[in-house]
C-alpha cells in the first residue's frame, strides 16, 4: 500500500523497488475515485480495464528486470477533449456524444504511457473549453475539493478536482486563455502551461488554434518537470508542434534561484486583485528576495485581442453546429458562440497583427527580466452559480474575468507555472512566467518556493 | 466625421442575414449582449497604430502533410 498523498515520482520509486506493485497502486487510486467522484464530478470516463492490463505489463516488465520508464505506474486522467482510443473524445459536450470513438490516443497520453504512466479515464469540463469556471450545464460541476460548494475553476475543471481531491496524482489539461492555471490556482496545484508550440495538440479536441496550449497538473514541481519532460519533443501531426529537441528539465530542477532576476508585475496585474491574490505574490516575491516591479504597457489590449481572437475562431470552430443545433450547447457557451459568428473579420486581422507587435514588446522586458510574478487568478475560488463578482470594488462577471491575468501572458505564448500559495483559507495560485522556452527557469523557481516552504500543495 | 454610437441590436440584425446565420429566439437578448461586451474589450486594442510592416501572429509553414 502507498499513502493515497504521495506525488506522482514517489509512486513510480516505490513500483521500481518493488515496494508495490503496479496494480496495487492503481487499485487503491480506482477504489479512491470510486469514493469521492460522485460527491466531486471530476471524471465523466473510467478506463480501468486497460488501466489494469497496462499495470499488469509494468509488474511483468520489472519482474524482467526492464527500464519501467519516470513515471512507472503512475495513474493520471485527461480532460475530456484529450483522444482516448475507444471513446468518443466529449470536449465537455453533449453534442459530441454522437461523435466516432477516437481510434487511437492522444500524442501526449502515448508518450505519457510510452514513460510508464497508466491513463485511468477522461475528465469533466467547461463545454468546448470555453469556460473559466469548470461548470458543466450536462454533466454537473466539477467541484473544489477544498469546498464542494466552491468552483474548481476552468476549463480543466476535473483536471484541477481529480488531483486536489486525491483520485490521482497527474492530470493533463488545456489552457487557451488560462485553463490550466486557473484550475490549479482554486484547487491549489501545481500547473504547468508550457511555451506556445511546445507540446503536441495532435488527437486533442481544439477549441482555439491560435492559442491552444496542453500541459499537466499535479501536486509538486517534480511531477510537472517528470511529465513534462516525457511529453516534449515534435509531432509532425500538429503544424503548430515545434521543431525543437527535447530540452529536460529534470537535470535542473534543483539549480535554485542564484542569478535569475526576477521582477512583479505591476500595473495591470495588481489592479483589481482581491488582498489574498496579492498577499500570495508578495508573500512569493519576499520569499524570491524581490522588491523589484516592471509592467505590461499594453496587457489589457493583449487581453483585449486574445479575446476577439477566441470568439472568432472558436465560433468558426461550431460555426456548424451553431446552425444546426444551437439549444444543445450549453447555454453558458452558446450566445458567446453565437456573436463570434458575427464579429468583423477586420477585428481578427488587427488582432493577429497586434499579437505579434505584443510580443516584441515582451521580448525586449525577457532582455532585462528572468521571471515574473503575477496572480494567477485575482480571487480564491467563487461560490458555485455565482455568476458576478466584486474585484477592486467593481462589479463583474464571474465567468469571463477569472482569466483577467493568465490571457494577456498566454497571448504572448509565455511559458508559466502556476504555484499554489496555500497560508489562507482557501488556495490560491501565482503564476511564476518566463521567456519563450524557458520552461526550465519557471520550474526551478517553483521548486526553489515549493522547497522553501512558501509554496504547498496539500490534500483537504 | 462623427461615429455613430453602436446599436448593437440592429448590427445582429443586419449581420446575422449576412451570416445567413438564423439566430433562435431565446438567444438573441445574449447574443446582443455578448456583441456589446465584445465592442466595449476590442476598443483596448483596436486603436493602437501598427507600423505596416507588422505581420501577424499566426505562421504558415508551406510543406506536405505527414
Amino acid at each position: 500500500m502507498i499513502d493515497i498523498s504521495s506525488h506522482g515520482h514517489e509512486i513510480a520509486a516505490a513500483i521500481r523497488d518493488g515496494k508495490v506493485s503496479a496494480i496495487q497502486v492503481l487499485q487503491q487510486f480506482l477504489a479512491r475515485i470510486d469514493a469521492v467522484n460522485g460527491q466531486l464530478g471530476a471524471f465523466t470516463a473510467i478506463t480501468a480495464e486497460r488501466a489494469r492490463a497496462k499495470a499488469a505489463a509494468i509488474d511483468t516488465a520489472r519482474g524482467r528486470g526492464g527500464d519501467l520508464g519516470a513515471l512507472a505506474g503512475v495513474p493520471f486522467a485527461v480532460k475530456n477533449l484529450f483522444d482516448i482510443a475507444g471513446l468518443a473524445t466529449l470536449a465537455g459536450s453533449k453534442i459530441n456524444r454522437q461523435a466516432k470513438p477516437a481510434q487511437q490516443d492522444a500524442t501526449l497520453i502515448q508518450r505519457l504511457e510510452a514513460a510508464g504512466a497508466i491513463l485511468v479515464g477522461g475528465l469533466n469540463m467547461g463545454e468546448y473549453a470555453y469556460d473559466f469556471t469548470g461548470e458543466n450545464a450536462h454533466y454537473g460541476p466539477s467541484r473544489n475539493p477544498h469546498d464542494p460548494t466552491r468552483m474548481s475553476g476552468g476549463s480543466s475543471g476535473g483536471s484541477g478536482t481529480a488531483v486536489a481531491g486525491g483520485m490521482v496524482p497527474l492530470s493533463l489539461g488545456s489552457d487557451t486563455n488560462g485553463s490550466i492555471r486557473v484550475p490549479s490556482s482554486l484547487c491549489g496545484l501545481f500547473g504547468l502551461k508550457p511555451t506556445f508550440g511546445r507540446l503536441s495538440r495532435h488527437g486533442s479536441y481544439p477549441f482555439v488554434s491560435s492559442l491552444d496550449h496542453l500541459g499537466p497538473l499535479a501536486r509538486s514541481t517534480r511531477d510537472l518537470a517528470l511529465s513534462y519532460d516525457a511529453m516534449q519533443g515534435p509531432d509532425p501531426f500538429d503544424p503548430v508542434c515545434a521543431q525543437r529537441p527535447k530540452e529536460a528539465t529534470i537535470p535542473h530542477l534543483e539549480a535554485g534561484i542564484a542569478g535569475l532576476r526576477i521582477a512583479v508585475l505591476d500595473g495591470y496585474f495588481a489592479e483589481g486583485a482581491e488582498p489574498e491574490a496579492l498577499a500570495a505574490v508578495a508573500a512569493f516575491a519576499k520569499a524570491l528576495g524581490t522588491e523589484r516591479r516592471v509592467q505590461i504597457a499594453e496587457a489589457a489590449a493583449g487581453r483585449a485581442a486574445a479575446y476577439v481572437i477566441t470568439n472568432i475562431e472558436g465560433a468558426n470552430l461550431h460555426r456548424q453546429r451553431l446552425r444546426e443545433r444551437p439549444m444543445d450547447f450549453d447555454p453558458d457557451t452558446r450566445d458567446r458562440f453565437l456573436a463570434g459568428l458575427l464579429l468583423p473579420g477586420e477585428w481578427y486581422a488587427q488582432a493577429q497583427r497586434f499579437r505579434r507587435h505584443y510580443c516584441a514588446q515582451l521580448n525586449e522586458l525577457f532582455r532585462d527580466v528572468d521571471i515574473l510574478l503575477a496572480p494567477a487568478t485575482p480571487c480564491s475560488a467563487p461560490k458555485l452559480g455565482q455568476k458576478m463578482m466584486t474585484l477592486g470594488g467593481v462589479e463583474l462577471p464571474v465567468r469571463a474575468n477569472l482569466g483577467l491575468y493568465t490571457q494577456p501572458i498566454s497571448f504572448a505564448g509565455l511559458p508559466v507555472v502556476a504555484a499554489p500559495y496555500t497560508e489562507g483559507a482557501l488556495p490560491i495560485g501565482v503564476q511564476i512566467i518566463a521567456a519563450p522556452w524557458r520552461e526550465d527557469l519557471a520550474l526551478r523557481v517553483g521548486r526553489y518556493l515549493e522547497q522553501s516552504g512558501v509554496a504547498a500543495s496539500r490534500l483537504p | 466625421m462623427t461615429q455613430k454610437p453602436f446599436d448593437a441590436e440592429a448590427y445582429v440584425e443586419q449581420a446575422a442575414a449576412l451570416a445567413g446565420l438564423s439566430i433562435p429566439a431565446e438567444c438573441r437578448a445574449g447574443v446582443i449582449d455578448n456583441l456589446r461586451r465584445a465592442h466595449g474589450i476590442a476598443q483596448a486594442f483596436l486603436h493602437i497604430p501598427l507600423p505596416d510592416d507588422t505581420e501577424p501572429g499566426s505562421v504558415f509553414t508551406p510543406g506536405m502533410a505527414p
